[in-house]
């Protein structure tokens, strides 16, 4: 036992010696290892390529704009946290939070719950119909969103639109849909829901499909009900694909733009801004890179803060 | 050997992706000169369609630059020429967007309250050197005047559009109430003649007679029309650097738009209407009247040509309402050829020559007809001298003068932009017209202090 101390002094001065040849060493595990990945590095070479470049840099940029005044000419003058502290007073970027909060809470767990509730209506049908109902909601997602937006624009619009036309037809009012400050973040919320619905039941019907049949035989065997089915077995089973919903549709939702651009421009008064429209009204129409950047920054710190805390509070049973 | 055939092929694969990016930023930016033919990369916003004697092969915005630029290139075949429109809602961003990329066109064609924003922030060559003595000398001194910023002629003028009131006379005639409006051939009314002539014709529910337009800043002198008949300014003549919107004419005359929407003179939701809608509302009687520029004849033209007017239209131009003893000024609103700082000495000559070929007297009497705009160069003469609306009109810009519009302040677009909100705000009846007007007068002055 003694001996210990002996030892420690006797290895610090080989280390302190041969630090060269740890890095050498060291060098020669990582590049040993690349050759080994080599196959996969090779195949995922393009896509990491193109994620670096169009993706982390344009990252690091805009969070290095984020500390620098920037308008249009190339000038830059180094502002420190300058921009993110003018954020707190700024009465149209609160404004764009609250409403993209609003949207994130009104619209990501009711198209999480709903893309639940459709898929496991939809399971149990023939593989056909199943296709068919695939394709049916998964359709707006690829669809162009100024398509989908011009299509809504239509049926909101408040003097000729198909909305109130039905509404009148059953003697109702006219509403300005996307025209008064109390409707107009519902009704854009409600195209955004339509817009993201086909993802989650895409996923959910992937996720039902992995649970085996064995497991709800049993259950049913043992006087199990279709509640307790649902509660016990289909629902825990599906807890990786409920979160991987939740966190990119929130994610989704946090980065409504087409909509808005279309159909309101942020508008009336700023009731439909959203977080992006507000970064892309004060960078394109404001020439306020620097400031924009900030926003940006802003933004992603809030969803990784976001997604952090989903991954927490619905991920804690997958590690385990 | 195997491990260094599959580094080359990464390095290959790198370097196509690399040489991919750079092509597409020279094609931003319009390509060198060097080498190969020189090549110009020319935006245009959405003004001229429809040109006489060319319906069939100018559908579309662009169509007509098109045939422009083939012309030239047959004429000068070291040169390509890529012709861009620009949408109208995106345009400001997309140039906004390029230039802060390092790739904007290299040559623009766009409205002045945008491009002396550019040229303030030094981004336009400067046409003065290029121009010959007699050639700038064509050019009316009033638009010479408003494209020189810091001492250089950022553009070359094209024409200037102006805004009036416009109503579907049809309707008024329908209902018998024709006389409340002024008589063809006079274009001047009080503001309680027009809100008697617009009560004339509404109906709940299925006529809206006043098309407000407040969804974006892209109209909003349709808006302020009734601020300049009372005498109130977004900006006090030649000076920039504050708004005198908040005044007490300014805030009575924003409480006139409110009190028409309130009384349902106004379509619902008029706070987000886009454009195209508000047109379709013309085109089915929903709406009687508009500020627009002469433009109007035009697509009123087409819209019926394509079938889309289900009521009878006819159309009559008429000034915004005015006090008693006052006049109604008229804006101006020129566009221009504007330049991009170019690199190369070569380029730079050719895009500011091919700039200049576009805008000699005769392109630019086929532009003023077709886009129903004021012609820039005197010798250009008048090309709608045979359209009685256009003399009139003229005439009220004659008698009444010009707005100072404030188009060559700095930040001129982002002082529109900011109003807005505050505007749909007081049409909402969240905010009070007088608070609003102190908002925007706040917001204004900041942005104004800022740049």
């Amino acid at each position: 036992m003694r001996e210990l101390p002996e030892a420690r002094v006797t290895l610090a001065p080989v280390e302190a010696k041969a630090p060269g040849l740890r890095a050498r060493r060291l060098l020669a595990g990582v590049l040993g290892r690349l050759y080994r990945d080599r196959w996969g590095l090779f195949f995922a070479a393009p896509a990491l390529v193109l994620f670096s470049l169009f993706i982390l840099y344009p990252l690091a940029q805009g969070l290095l704009l984020s500390f620098f005044e920037a308008g249009l000419s190339q000038d830059r003058r180094f502002v420190g946290l300058a921009n993110f502290a003018r954020l707190m007073g700024d009465s149209a970027f609160l404004q764009a939070v609250r409403n993209t909060g609003a949207l994130v809470l009104g619209v990501a767990p009711l198209s999480t719950l709903l893309g639940l509730a459709i898929s496991l209506v939809v399971f149990p049908l023939s593989q056909r119909a199943q296709g068919f109902f695939r394709l049916a909601f998964y359709l707006p997602g690829v669809a162009s969103g100024v398509v989908l937006s011009l299509v809504w624009l239509w049926i909101y619009q408040p003097t000729y639109g198909l909305l109130n036309h039905l509404l009148g037809l059953a003697g109702g009012p006219r509403i300005a849909w996307l025209g008064s400050s109390e409707w107009a973040l519902p009704s854009l919320g409600l195209v955004v829901l339509t817009w993201i619905l086909g993802q989650p039941v895409l996923l959910m019907l992937a996720g039902l499909g992995t649970i085996s049949p064995e497991l709800m035989e049993a259950a049913h065997l043992d006087g199990a009900g279709p509640a307790a089915r649902l509660w016990r077995i289909t629902l825990p089973l599906l807890r990786p694909t409920l979160l991987f919903v939740l966190v990119t549709q929130t994610i989704a939702v946090m980065q409504t733009v087409v909509v808005v651009i279309v159909m309101t421009r942020g508008g009336p008064a700023n009731a439909t801004q959203t977080f992006v429209y507000r970064i892309y009204e004060t960078a394109f129409d404001f020439y306020q890179f620097g400031y924009a950047s900030a926003m940006g920054t802003v933004l992603f710190l809030f969803a990784a803060a976001i997604t952090l805390v989903q991954f927490r509070l619905l991920g804690r049973e997958l590690e385990g | 050997m195997r491990w260094r055939g599959l580094t080359g092929v990464l390095l290959l694969l790198m370097g196509s992706v690399l040489a991919g990016c750079g092509a597409s930023g020279k094609s931003g930016a319009g390509g060198g000169a060097g080498g190969g033919r020189t090549r110009i990369v020319y935006w245009v916003t959405p003004e001229i369609k429809d040109v006489e004697g060319l319906e069939e092969q100018t559908r579309e915005y662009g169509d007509y630059e098109k045939i422009q630029a083939a012309e030239y290139m047959k004429l000068h075949p070291e040169v390509e020429i890529e012709v861009q429109p620009l949408a109208a809602e995106e345009l400001t961003k997309k140039v906004t967007a390029s230039i802060a990329a390092g790739s904007p066109p290299d040559l623009l064609k766009d409205f002045l309250g945008r491009t002396a924003g550019y040229a303030h922030q030094g981004l336009l060559e400067d046409f003065l050197p290029v121009l010959p003595k007699e050639e700038l000398e064509d050019y009316d001194p009033f638009y010479r005047k408003l494209y020189t910023v810091d001492g250089q002629l950022h553009g070359l003028p094209i024409y200037a559009w102006t805004i009036a009131v416009f109503v579907n006379r049809a309707i008024w005639e329908a209902e018998g109430k024709a006389d409340l409006l002024p008589p063809e051939g006079k274009g001047d009314w009080t503001y309680d003649q027009f809100l008697t002539a617009m009560r004339a014709v509404a109906k709940p529910d299925r006529v809206w007679p006043w098309w407000a337009q407040f969804a974006s800043e892209q109209a909003d002198y349709c808006n302020y029309g009734f601020f300049w008949g009372k005498g109130a300014f977004v900006f006090p003549p030649g000076d920039y650097s504050r708004t005198t919107i908040n005044s007490p004419k300014g805030v009575e005359a924003l409480e006139f738009l409110v009190r028409m929407e309130r009384e349902k003179l106004i379509p619902p939701g008029t706070t987000t209407l886009a454009n195209s809608e508000l047109q379709n509302m013309v085109g089915q009687g929903q709406t009687a009247a508009w500020g627009d520029s002469l433009y109007a004849f035009q697509w009123v033209d087409t819209a019926r040509k394509q079938d889309r007017l289900k009521v009878p239209v006819k159309l009559q131009v008429l000034q915004f309402p005015h006090e008693p003893g006052l006049k109604s000024p008229m804006p101006v609103g020129p566009t221009a050829f504007v330049v991009f700082k170019q690199k190369d000495e070569q380029k730079r000559k050719a895009v500011m020559e091919f700039a200049r070929w576009l805008n000699t007297p005769e392109r630019q009497r086929i532009y003023c007809r077709n886009a129903r705009q004021f012609p820039t160069r005197k010798s250009t003469g008048d090309p709608l001298a045979d359209d009685a609306n256009f003399k009139l009109v003229k005439q009220w810009m004659d008698e009444n003068g010009m707005v100072d519009l404030g188009l060559t302040a700095p930040a001129y677009y982002q002082v529109r932009v900011a109003a807005m909100p505050h505007l749909q705000a007081a049409m909402l009846g969240t905010k009070k017209p007088a608070d609003a007007l102190r908002d925007i007068e706040a917001e204004a002055n900041a942005i104004l202090q800022r740049n």
